[in-house]
C-alpha cells in the first residue's frame, strides 16, 4: 500500500494523512491483540513448565515415569499406571473407531451422491459438537453396563470384572473421536484433484478401483493426521473418561477392571493439592507430561501434513 | 478517495471492536481472582463481608448443614449460606488457606493446620458398611471387624467366603481425601490400607453407584441409608450391634465419629451466628433428631480427642 500511495504524497490530497494515522492504530491494535494471545500461552507454558519441573526434581523422572504406585496422601508419586491408562485407552479409541470413521469417509466421497455426504457431515459435525460430560454421562448409564456383561461372558460369572475400565472408556473415546477424525478425512480425501478421479475413470477404472487405488494412496498422508489427532483428543479426553474408567490407582488386571489416566487423576487430586506441596508439585508434572505427549503427536501430524502438502 | 475513508471507518470500527475484546480478556482477571480462589459462587462483595457464609468439606456432614440452612436462611431473610461438598481434607485445605469461612470435617484436623484452627463439633455422625442388595449377601446380616478388614483390604474377595452365595465382591471405595474414608479405615482397617479399586469421590454419587453395581460393597455415613442398601452390623463377642443412635452413645458401635465445623481465627459476624445456631439447644434438640442419622453431642456417653 505504502508503495503504491508514495507518489502521490506531497500531492496535497487534504485527507491523506488521516487515514494513514487510523492505518497504524488499527495496525497497533491487531499487534497488540496478538502479543496478548501469544503473552498468555507463553505464560501457561511457563507456569506449567516451571511447576512440573520442580516436581520433577522433588520426586525423580523416573519415579514418576516408571513407579507403580500412586498414593500423593503417603507420598508416593508413581505415575505408571497412569501413563499406561492414558496410553491404553487412547490406542484402544483409535483401534475402534478410526477404522469406521476412515472408511466412511472414503465411502462418502467416492460412493455417496452429494445429498447423502452433506447430510452425513451435518450430523457429524453436531455430533463432534456434543460436550464430553454428556458422552460421559450417556456411557455410564449405557454402556458400562453392557461392557458389564462382555466381562462377564467373557471371564465368567464369579470373575473379578466389572463395567468400568479400559474397555468402556476405549469404547467411549472411540465414539467420541470418530466424527473429528470422519470429518478430518473427508476434508483429506476431497482434497484428491478431480483431474486424478477422471483420469482413472477415463482408463476404464471403476469406482471401487478409483477409491482405493487412486484417491487413497493420494490422501494417506491427511488421513493419518486425522487419525493422529484423534489420538491427540483422545489422549487429553477428562470428564468422559473420568465417569468411567473407575479412578482406581493401579494397572488393571484386566481390559474390565477399574484403573485410571492421567486427565482423570488429576481431576481427583486437584481439590486436596494445596499449592506449593510436593502433591501439587507432581500432579503438574504429570501435566507436562501429557502436554509432551501431545505436543509430540501434533509435531508428527504437522510433518506429515506438510509433506502432504507439497 | 471514498473508498478509503469507507476502508478507514471500518477499520475503526474494527479497531475499536479488537480494543474492546483485548480490554474484556485483560480485564477479568483482576476481580475473578478471589472469586475462582473460593471456588464458590460470585457473591456481591457487601454480602460476602456481613452476611454471606461459604463453607466446604464433609459430604457425610452435608444433610445437617443443609438442614440447618434452610431453617436458617427462612428465620433470617438477608443470610446467605452456601454449602459445597467435596471431602473433608478438601474443607480443612479450604478454610486453612481462608478461601471459606467454615470447612466441614469428619475427622480432627491434622497437626500442621491444628493450631490455627477452632474446632466447633456439631454432631456425632456413625459409619457403616453398605453394600448392593442381592441373593449373595441376604444371609448375612452381620459382619466382624476382620471380615471387614478382609474385604476392604481385598484378602476376600468372593461373598461365599463370608457366608454368603458365590457371587464377586466390588469394593468402591471413597477418594483419597474423604473423611469417611479415613475414620472407617482408622477403626476398622487401622489406617488408610484399602485395596485401590473403584473410586466415587462424593457419599450421594456412592449410594447411586452401590444400588446399580452387582456385589458392591462401600462405607458410607449412617445419614445416607438406604432402603435399597444392604447395611451392615456389627459382630462381635457379645453378638451383633445394630449400628445406631443407641449403639453408638454408649460406646458399644465403635464406627463413628464427631462432625467437626472449622474456622479460622476469630469468625466473622455471619459465620458466628450461624455456628451459634447450629450449637445451640433449640437446633440440637429440635432440628437435628429429625435429620437422618446424626447424634447430638451431649448424648454421648462416651467420648474421643482423636481419630
Amino acid at each position: 500500500m505504502a508503495v503504491a500511495d508514495a507518489p502521490a504524497t506531497e500531492g496535497g490530497h487534504p485527507y491523506r494523512v488521516k487515514p494513514r494515522v487510523l492505518e497504524s492504530v488499527v495496525r497497533g491494535a491487531l499487534v497488540g491483540c496478538a502479543a496478548f494471545v501469544v503473552a498468555t500461552t507463553i505464560a501457561m507454558l511457563a507456569f506449567l513448565a516451571q511447576t512440573g519441573i520442580k516436581g520433577i526434581a522433588e520426586v525423580g523422572l523416573g519415579q514418576i515415569l516408571t513407579g507403580t504406585v500412586w498414593k500423593p496422601e503417603a507420598d508416593s508419586f508413581g505415575g505408571f499406571a497412569l501413563i499406561a491408562g492414558t496410553f491404553a485407552t487412547a490406542v484402544g479409541a483409535i483401534l475402534i473407531g478410526a477404522a469406521p470413521a476412515v472408511l466412511s469417509a472414503v465411502y462418502l466421497t467416492e460412493f455417496a451422491s452429494a445429498a447423502v455426504g452433506r447430510t452425513f457431515r451435518r450430523v457429524m459435525e453436531i455430533a463432534s459438537a456434543v460436550p464430553s460430560v454428556v458422552y460421559g454421562w450417556l456411557a455410564l448409564v449405557y454402556l458400562t453396563p453392557l461392557t458389564d456383561a462382555l466381562g462377564h461372558g467373557i471371564y465368567g460369572a464369579d470373575a473379578p470384572v466389572s463395567g468400568v475400565g479400559i474397555a468402556a472408556s476405549a469404547i467411549l473415546l472411540a465414539i467420541m473421536i470418530a466424527p473429528t477424525v470422519l470429518l478430518l478425512s473427508l476434508d483429506a480425501l476431497s482434497r484428491v484433484p478431480r483431474a486424478l478421479r477422471e483420469a482413472s475413470a477415463a482408463l476404464g477404472a471403476s469406482p471401487w478401483q478409483t477409491a482405493f487405488n487412486v484417491s487413497v494412496p493420494y490422501g494417506w498422508r491427511g488421513v493419518l493426521v486425522a487419525v493422529f489427532y484423534g489420538f491427540a483428543r483422545a489422549a487429553g479426553e477428562t470428564m468422559a473418561v473420568q465417569m468411567v474408567i473407575g479412578g482406581a490407582r493401579r494397572l488393571p488386571a484386566n481390559l474390565f477392571s477399574p484403573t485410571t489416566t492421567i486427565s482423570a487423576q488429576i481431576v481427583m487430586d486437584m481439590q486436596e493439592a494445596r499449592p506449593g506441596t510436593v502433591q501439587n508439585d507432581v500432579l503438574f508434572s504429570m501435566a507436562l507430561v501429557l502436554l509432551v505427549v501431545s505436543v509430540i503427536v501434533v509435531l508428527i501430524t504437522r510433518t506429515l501434513a506438510r509433506r502432504q502438502g507439497r | 478517495m471514498t473508498i478509503d475513508w469507507t476502508f478507514a471507518i471500518r477499520a475503526t470500527g474494527v479497531a475499536a471492536a479488537f480494543a474492546l475484546c483485548a480490554c474484556d480478556k485483560s480485564a477479568p482477571p483482576a476481580p475473578e481472582a478471589p472469586a475462582s480462589a473460593s471456588a464458590a459462587v460470585a457473591t456481591p462483595p457487601a454480602a460476602a463481608k456481613n452476611t454471606a457464609v461459604q463453607i466446604s468439606g464433609s459430604s457425610a456432614l452435608q444433610p445437617l448443614v443443609n438442614a440447618a440452612k434452610e431453617k436458617y436462611e427462612a428465620a433470617h431473610k438477608e443470610a446467605s449460606i452456601e454449602v459445597s461438598a467435596g471431602g473433608s481434607k478438601k474443607g480443612i485445605a479450604d478454610v486453612a488457606a481462608g478461601a471459606v469461612q467454615i470447612g466441614d470435617s469428619d475427622i480432627f484436623a491434622p497437626a500442621d493446620v491444628a493450631g490455627q484452627l477452632t474446632d466447633h463439633k456439631v454432631a456425632v455422625v456413625g459409619f457403616a458398611a453398605m453394600a448392593n442388595k442381592g441373593p449373595f449377601n441376604e444371609k448375612i446380616p452381620a459382619l466382624t471387624m476382620a471380615d471387614l478388614a478382609k474385604i476392604f483390604q481385598g484378602t476376600v474377595t468372593n461373598w461365599k467366603d463370608v457366608g454368603g452365595q458365590s457371587q464377586p465382591i466390588v469394593v468402591i471405595n471413597r477418594a483419597p481425601g474423604s473423611g469417611t474414608r479415613a475414620v472407617f479405615g482408622n477403626i476398622v482397617l487401622g489406617g488408610d490400607k484399602f485395596v485401590e479399586s473403584q473410586t466415587e469421590d462424593n457419599s450421594g454419587a456412592l449410594v447411586a453407584k452401590l444400588k446399580q453395581s452387582k456385589g458392591a460393597i462401600s462405607y458410607l455415613a449412617l445419614s445416607f441409608v438406604d432402603p435399597e442398601l444392604k447395611v451392615f452390623s456389627l459382630k462381635g463377642d457379645a453378638g451383633a450391634v445394630e449400628p445406631g443412635a443407641a449403639s453408638i452413645t454408649t460406646g458399644s458401635y465403635p464406627i463413628w465419629s464427631y462432625e467437626h465445623m472449622f474456622t479460622k481465627g476469630a469468625p466473622n459476624e455471619a459465620t458466628k451466628a450461624f455456628l451459634d445456631y447450629m450449637t445451640s439447644a433449640d437446633f440440637q434438640e429440635q432440628v437435628l433428631p429429625t435429620v437422618k442419622g446424626f447424634i447430638p453431642v451431649t448424648q454421648m456417653k462416651t467420648s474421643r480427642d482423636k481419630d
